[in-house]
C-alpha cells in the first residue's frame, strides 16, 4: 500500500453532474460491483463487504473524496414521458385513461446542473494498491450522476505515486478534511466544516447520517 | 463472463433534426451543450441528449423482444407497457415488501425477508426480459442498468478535438470540411392556419356556427379598421411560429458503452444496435413532417474496451449474427414472458 494520486480526465464536452463529493472507496466499490455483477442493493442491509484495495484506519478508508473546481455551469434537462402512443396502439382493454400529471405515470422535465470543471479534472488522494486500483478504475467510464445519459465521461485515468503532504494524508490537509470523517478524528482543526453526513459507504444511506467533519468543497 | 463493449457510430442527418430544449414565445430553441475549446473557454454546440437516444434504444429492444416472443399485435397492460417502453416506475413499495419475487397479481410465491436480496428473482426477471439486464428497470425491484448512452454530438469545428481518430481520418479521406456549429443551424417559420378564414371551409359549418363565425370575423375586421384591440374571443386562431433545427446532411458522433456478463446479454446488446442502426433512429420533434429526426448510420466502430489497449474495429454486426442467442432464448420462454407481462406490476 503506497500513497497515490488518482486523476480522472473528463471529456471536454457534455460536462458532469455532481450531486455530492465522490469518495474514492465508493467509486472502487462500485467498480467491484460492476466487475462481479452483484445486483444493486436496495438498502444498506443488503450491502456486502467488498475487497476495496485501500488502507483503513479506525474503520475508515484512507482515501479522499473528489477534489475539483467548477469553471462553468450549464443547464441540462432530463425528461420522462409515459409511452401514450404505444398505449394507444398496444394497450389492452384495462387501459381507459392514463393520468400523466400525477401518480406513477407522471411526466417530468427536470433541470440538471451540468458542471464543466477546470482542466476537465477530478483528483483523489489515497493509500492503496496501485495495480488493483488501476485495474478497477479501468472499468469506470463515467462518474457523477446521469451517467446513463452521457454525462461525466472519463477519457483517461492516471494513478501515480505521490509524496504525502504530511500529517493527515490523505484524509485531512492542515486539519481540514478531504473526506467525511468522524468529528473526533485526530488532528482535525476546530474550524473544520461540519455537517450531517455518512463516513463510510454506502454514502446514500441517510439513516446512518451523523454530525461529522466534511470537505470544504462539499 | 465479463466484457465491456463500446459502439462508436457516425450518423448523418437524413432529415433536419429538431431536438428542442425550450421555447421563447412562439420560438422553439434546439438543445445545446457546452464544448471546451482547445485554447480555453467554451462553445455552445447543438446536441441530442443521451436520454433521447437511450429511449430509442429501449424502444427497438422492446419491439425485438415482442417480435421474438410472437407478441406483436397482442394487447399489453399499462404496467407492461411502462416496463417495456419506460423502464417501469417506482412507487416506493418494493423496499417495504418482504417478497422479492417479480411482482405478479395473485401470485404469491415464497420470498425472502425484508433486507434480504433475492438473487433468484433478479435472475428470473433478467432471463424473461433480457433487455432489462442491460437497460435496467423497475418490476418489483430496481434493476441497475449496465448501459451508458452518450450524447449525439454534432461534428463541427468546435467538436473536432473531441472526435476519435477514426472519425477525423474518415472525414479527411472523404474530404469533408468542418463548419462552425452555428452554420448547421437554420431557423424555419411555419404557420398554423385558421380554417375559419377560408370561405369554402365556413360553408361546411352548421348554420348557427356559420352565422357566429361570420359575425366574429366582422367584429375582428371592424376592430382592426378602427385601430382598436381585438377581443381575445374574436382573434384568429392563425399562429405563426418559428423553430431552430440542425440542417439535413449534418454529421453526428455517438457512443454507447455496455458491460455484459453473459453471451445472452452481449447478443441482446447487438440485437438492439442492429435494430437501431438498420432503420436509423428517429429523434427529436416535428417527426410528422419533412423527414425530421431521421438519422442514417454511415460508419461505425465496435470497441472492446480496455484502458491499456483500445482498438477500434469496423462494427460488423451482421457477422456476429445478432439474435442467434436472443431469439431462440425468447421463443423458448414466450409463454412465460406473455404470462409475466400480463401479470407484472411495474410500479
Amino acid at each position: 500500500m503506497k500513497p497515490l494520486r488518482v486523476e480522472a480526465t473528463l471529456a471536454g464536452y457534455g460536462g458532469v453532474v455532481l450531486s455530492r463529493p465522490i469518495h474514492l472507496d465508493a467509486l472502487l466499490g462500485a467498480a467491484i460491483v460492476l466487475r462481479d455483477d452483484i445486483p444493486r442493493a436496495r438498502s444498506a442491509a443488503e450491502c456486502v463487504e467488498l475487497p476495496i484495495p485501500l488502507a483503513q484506519e479506525r474503520g475508515i478508508y484512507l482515501a479522499s473524496a473528489s477534489e475539483y473546481a467548477v469553471e462553468e455551469h450549464s443547464l441540462g434537462w432530463t425528461n420522462k414521458r409515459f409511452p401514450v402512443d404505444m398505449a394507444q396502439m398496444m394497450g389492452d382493454e384495462s387501459i381507459h385513461k392514463i393520468q400523466i400529471t400525477a401518480g406513477i405515470n407522471k411526466s417530468y422535465r427536470l433541470p440538471v446542473d451540468v458542471c464543466h470543471l477546470e482542466h476537465d479534472r477530478i483528483v483523489w488522494w489515497c493509500i492503496g494498491d496501485r495495480e488493483e486500483i488501476e485495474a478497477l478504475l479501468s472499468l469506470v467510464h463515467s462518474v457523477g450522476v446521469k451517467r446513463r445519459s452521457g454525462y461525466g465521461e472519463v477519457v483517461r485515468w492516471t494513478v501515480e505515486g505521490c509524496e504525502p503532504w504530511g500529517e493527515g494524508f490523505p484524509v485531512h490537509r492542515h486539519g481540514y478534511p478531504t473526506r467525511n470523517l468522524p468529528i473526533d478524528w485526530p488532528g482535525l482543526s476546530e474550524d473544520a466544516p461540519q455537517a450531517y453526513a455518512v463516513v463510510s459507504a454506502p454514502y446514500w444511506d441517510m439513516a446512518r447520517e451523523a454530525l461529522c467533519a466534511v470537505p470544504e468543497w462539499r | 463472463m465479463w466484457k465491456q463493449l463500446r459502439a462508436e457510430v457516425l450518423f448523418e442527418a437524413a432529415g433536419p433534426i429538431a431536438h428542442f430544449e425550450g421555447t421563447d414565445g412562439n420560438h422553439s430553441m434546439i438543445a445545446m451543450t457546452k464544448v471546451r475549446r482547445p485554447r480555453g473557454g467554451f462553445a455552445m454546440v447543438p446536441v441530442v441528449s443521451g436520454n433521447a437516444m437511450r429511449n430509442r434504444m429501449r424502444f427497438v429492444s422492446s419491439m425485438a423482444l415482442l417480435r421474438a416472443a410472437d407478441m406483436i399485435g397482442e394487447k399489453l397492460s399499462e404496467p407492461a407497457l411502462r416496463l417495456l417502453f419506460n423502464g417501469g416506475g417506482y412507487a416506493g413499495k418494493g423496499d417495504e415488501d418482504a417478497s422479492d419475487e417479480p411482482k405478479a397479481k395473485g401470485k404469491k410465491k415464497g420470498g425472502g425477508a425484508k433486507g434480504v436480496s433475492n438473487i433468484d428473482a433478479y435472475r428470473e426477471l433478467c432471463e424473461l426480459v433480457p433487455s432489462l439486464a442491460i437497460f435496467g428497470g423497475v418490476a418489483g425491484r430496481i434493476i441497475e442498468g449496465k448501459l451508458q448512452v452518450g450524447q449525439l454530438l454534432l461534428v463541427c469545428e468546435e467538436t473536432k478535438p473531441h472526435l476519435p481518430e477514426w472519425v477525423t481520418a474518415k472525414l479527411a479521406t472523404d474530404e469533408i470540411e468542418y463548419d462552425k456549429a452555428r452554420a448547421h443551424v437554420e431557423i424555419v417559420q411555419n404557420v398554423r392556419g385558421d380554417s375559419m378564414l377560408n370561405p369554402a371551409m365556413r360553408t361546411l359549418l352548421l348554420p348557427d356556427a356559420q352565422v357566429a363565425a361570420n359575425a366574429r370575423l366582422l367584429r375582428a375586421d371592424n376592430a382592426q379598421a378602427a385601430d382598436e384591440v381585438t377581443d381575445d374571443a374574436d382573434k384568429s386562431a392563425m399562429l405563426p411560429y418559428t423553430f431552430e433545427r440542425v440542417c439535413r446532411g449534418s454529421l453526428f458522433f455517438w457512443t454507447c458503452t455496455v458491460t455484459v456478463n453473459s453471451a445472452l446479454e452481449e447478443d441482446t446488446f447487438y440485437v438492439t444496435l442492429a435494430e437501431l442502426l438498420k432503420a436509423g433512429p428517429v429523434v427529436g420533434g416535428k417527426r410528422g413532417v419533412d423527414d425530421h429526426g431521421q438519422l442514417r448510420c454511415i460508419d461505425a466502430r465496435g470497441v472492446e474496451v480496455s484502458r491499456e489497449v483500445r482498438k477500434a474495429d469496423a462494427l460488423d454486426i451482421e457477422s456476429r449474427k445478432p439474435g442467434s442467442l436472443f431469439v431462440p432464448h425468447v421463443q423458448e420462454r414466450k409463454e412465460r414472458i406473455a404470462e409475466f407481462l400480463k401479470a407484472v406490476e411495474a410500479a
